[in-house]
């Protein structure tokens, strides 16, 4: 299980869900300082995401269709922001933007170089947090894809968030409903995986928990049993990705900083490189 | 005397210039004076690597000496080759952010390497030299049956992180391990009946698999003579039942030297080919897309268009057997129906027959009885009149014969044709 290499001939699918909902307007704190809020942090990993994702797809001066990305943003609408395979989308929506990125200098250390990623996605924070509408719409897509490519490596989710769905206050069975549909797709190489990551400050920062004890808030123990199990055959990419899973630890992290969401997009999106 | 092969072949479902792998010479260059054989894999995940990986096999074949005397040297001259043409793509315009942004933080290509040069031959037979780098095997079979492989000794030694050449300078590069026999190393000549094999990753890795498990396939690879059987082969590997050969890019070189060692000739292959897997295939983006273009009507949309076009799939399968059966039955009708025509006919046809013979005594003893009336009354107009009855009946009988005729524009054997032959579907 969970073997497949992802191939052009065996395309792989990346599905990125972003809350676009109003407090994704607060102060977030970079490292980098290029960002100071959260739907800036946000909308700059998935860009990154995305590039990186496509730079693992490009073989010379060719582009290869290797995968299938989509990214939903839900706030006050819930709508498809990007689709395509990478030879479609390989022209950012909204152009190129040069950020600060670190580079191996071949000496076991790090050098700072400036690199271009491409704008797919621009930060947006408004109204509520319609998860289970982004998560309904995922599985629509999901389920369409896993039946066209049944033997493929399984898609991956990914959930930004920084608060609590819609329907917390109503048991969010219509979010926990949503995605158990996701859940249920699979392929025979495995079962879709879900990773959810909350931003926040980082106190108490949980990176892939393998229990709810440590979680305080419903909404933190939602999102933990709407995440996968990591499974043993994808720990030597969560640790090359600076992670440590335990037997039984969940594709989840809670107040997670901005180093951790991009651990957690690393790892994830591994698979594709 | 040498014989000297070289093969190709790329991943299965990509193309010809989808190749990372890469070998010297190409098949169609080989002549009988090549003395000099390599073989690169270009690491996929890496820049431009087909490009690096034939700038590499290239010019080893173009100067294989020159690998032996300074390496150092020689890799800045490749790298230097490989950068310019590098540069030119990314300020060409025509390059994505991506290949700028890699040209510009020095992303390198990275490759596996082995470069094998036959440098002189005398009465012990072949010295050699050879360099590599990563997991690219060399193979050399001895005339004693023996099996000697460099870098790689055991199959479980391939793995993911491999030393490679790259193309950008690096602080400790891996150099290359060379080995020879006399005086550029302590491994014997390449004698008669010896065979050298240059294998890249996938298949060295199923070669050795295949020799550990008790199965080697020696004779086979060395026999090969066309790309078309090598094609053939990898095809087949490709599909074993158990340790398959990964489906990846193939270099391969074989140099037999005389008659292949009876030991290696008897080692061939025998397919054991797995059961049919269901075809993975990649999704159509554009029924992905149609999905999306109404944000608000995406749910469920995708999911029922496949239904739909499954439910039309179905019904049209049932209609068109609906089709063929109807065709059938109404042909049955119609040569059902000309059948009991044709009896009918035949039944009138009998009774007519037998009417007109009736008639025809009828007549002929009218006409005796009225012949002899008239002899015996010589009343003529009694005869006449008579004879008048005998010509209608004798025109009842030509109407009779010539609606008989009519009645056989179908002629039996015609209908029998017909009703034999099988309906159009």
């Amino acid at each position: 299980m969970y073997s497949k290499q992802i191939s052009s001939t065996s395309p792989g699918l990346f599905v990125i869900l972003v809350d676009q909902s109003d407090s994704m307007g607060d102060p977030y704190e970079a490292r980098d300082k290029e960002s100071t809020y959260k739907d800036e942090f946000a909308a700059l990993a998935v860009n990154r995401t995305i590039s990186e994702i496509l730079e693992s797809c490009q073989d010379g001066d060719k582009m290869k269709d290797r995968c299938h990305i989509a990214v939903i943003g839900y706030g006050k609408t819930t709508q498809l922001l990007i689709e395509g395979l990478p030879t479609e989308i390989e022209d950012p929506t909204y152009g190129t933007r040069t950020v600060k990125g670190k580079q191996p200098d071949g000496a076991g250390g790090f050098s700072e170089v400036e690199e271009e990623i491409g704008i797919w996605v621009k930060p947006v924070h408004n109204n509520g947090t319609p998860m289970a509408t982004a998560f309904g719409a995922a599985a629509d897509l999901i389920e369409a894809w896993t039946a066209e490519n049944p033997a493929n490596f399984p898609p991956i989710v990914f959930n930004i968030t920084d608060g609590e769905p819609d329907d917390i206050n109503q048991g969010a069975s219509a979010t926990r409903s949503a995605a158990q549909r996701v859940a249920d797709c699979h392929t025979t190489d495995g079962k879709v995986l879900i990773y959810n990551c909350h931003i926040g400050i980082g106190t108490p920062e949980v990176i892939l928990p393998s229990s709810e004890q440590s979680l305080a808030t419903p909404s933190a123990k939602l999102l933990f049993q709407m995440s996968s199990v990591i499974p043993q055959e994808l720990f030597r990419l969560a640790e090359n990705a600076g992670l440590a899973p335990q037997t039984g630890s969940r594709g989840f992290c809670m107040n997670a900083t901005p180093e951790t969401l991009t651990k957690l997009l690393d790892f994830g999106s591994a698979k594709a490189r | 005397m040498l014989a000297a092969r070289t093969f190709l072949v790329w991943k299965d479902g990509d193309q010809w210039d989808d190749c990372q792998d890469s070998i010297y010479p190409m098949p169609d260059d080989l002549s009988g004076e090549t003395y000099a054989y390599a073989v690169a894999d270009g690491v996929s995940t890496s820049f431009f690597s087909r490009r690096w990986a034939r700038i590499l096999t290239r010019k080893f074949g173009e100067n294989p000496e020159r690998v032996f005397e300074d390496w150092q040297v020689w890799l800045e001259e490749a790298q230097a080759e490989w950068q310019l043409q590098i540069e030119k793509i990314a300020h060409s315009g025509k390059a994505n952010f991506i290949v700028a942004n890699g040209f510009r933080a020095k992303k390198p290509a990275a490759a596996t390497f082995i470069g094998l040069t036959l440098t002189d031959h005398n009465e012990d037979g072949w010295t050699w030299r050879a360099a590599l780098v990563g997991d690219s095997c060399l193979f050399k079979l001895g005339k004693d049956g023996d099996v000697s492989s460099w870098n790689i000794k055991s199959s479980t030694e391939f793995c993911n992180v491999v030393p490679s050449v790259e193309s950008w300078p690096r602080l400790n590069p891996y150099a290359p391990t060379q080995v020879g026999s006399a005086p550029f190393g302590s491994e014997s000549p390449i004698r008669e009946s010896d065979s050298v094999i240059l294998a890249t990753d996938a298949l060295a890795k199923w070669l050795l698999k295949r020799h550990e498990l008790g199965q080697p396939v020696w004779g086979t690879i060395l026999k090969l003579e066309r790309s078309e059987d090598f094609e053939d082969l990898v095809r087949r590997a490709r599909s074993e039942e158990d340790n398959s050969l990964q489906n990846d890019d193939v270099a391969l070189a074989t140099l037999s030297f005389g008659a292949i060692h009876p030991v290696f000739a008897e080692q061939t292959f025998t397919p054991r080919p797995r059961s049919t897997e269901p075809k993975s295939e990649a999704a159509d983006p554009v029924i992905l897309r149609n999905l999306w273009e109404q944000p608000d009507a995406k749910a469920g949309l995708l999911s029922s268009s496949l239904e739909r076009t499954d439910r039309i799939k179905e019904l049209f399968s049932r209609t068109g057997s609906k089709f063929v059966l109807q065709f059938t039955g109404i042909l049955l009708v119609l040569l059902g129906l000309m059948l009991l025509q044709l009896m009918k006919r035949s039944a009138e046809l009998k009774h007519l027959t037998r009417e007109n013979q009736i008639l025809r005594d009828q007549a002929t003893a009218r006409t005796l009885a009225s012949k002899d009336r008239a002899i015996d009354s010589l009343s003529i107009s009694a005869l006449e009149k008579e004879s008048d009855a005998f010509h209608q009946a004798v025109q009842a009988v030509s109407v009779f014969e010539y609606k008989s005729s009519d009645s056989e524009q179908i002629p039996p054997d015609q209908l029998q044709r017909r009703s034999t032959s099988k309906p159009r579907r």
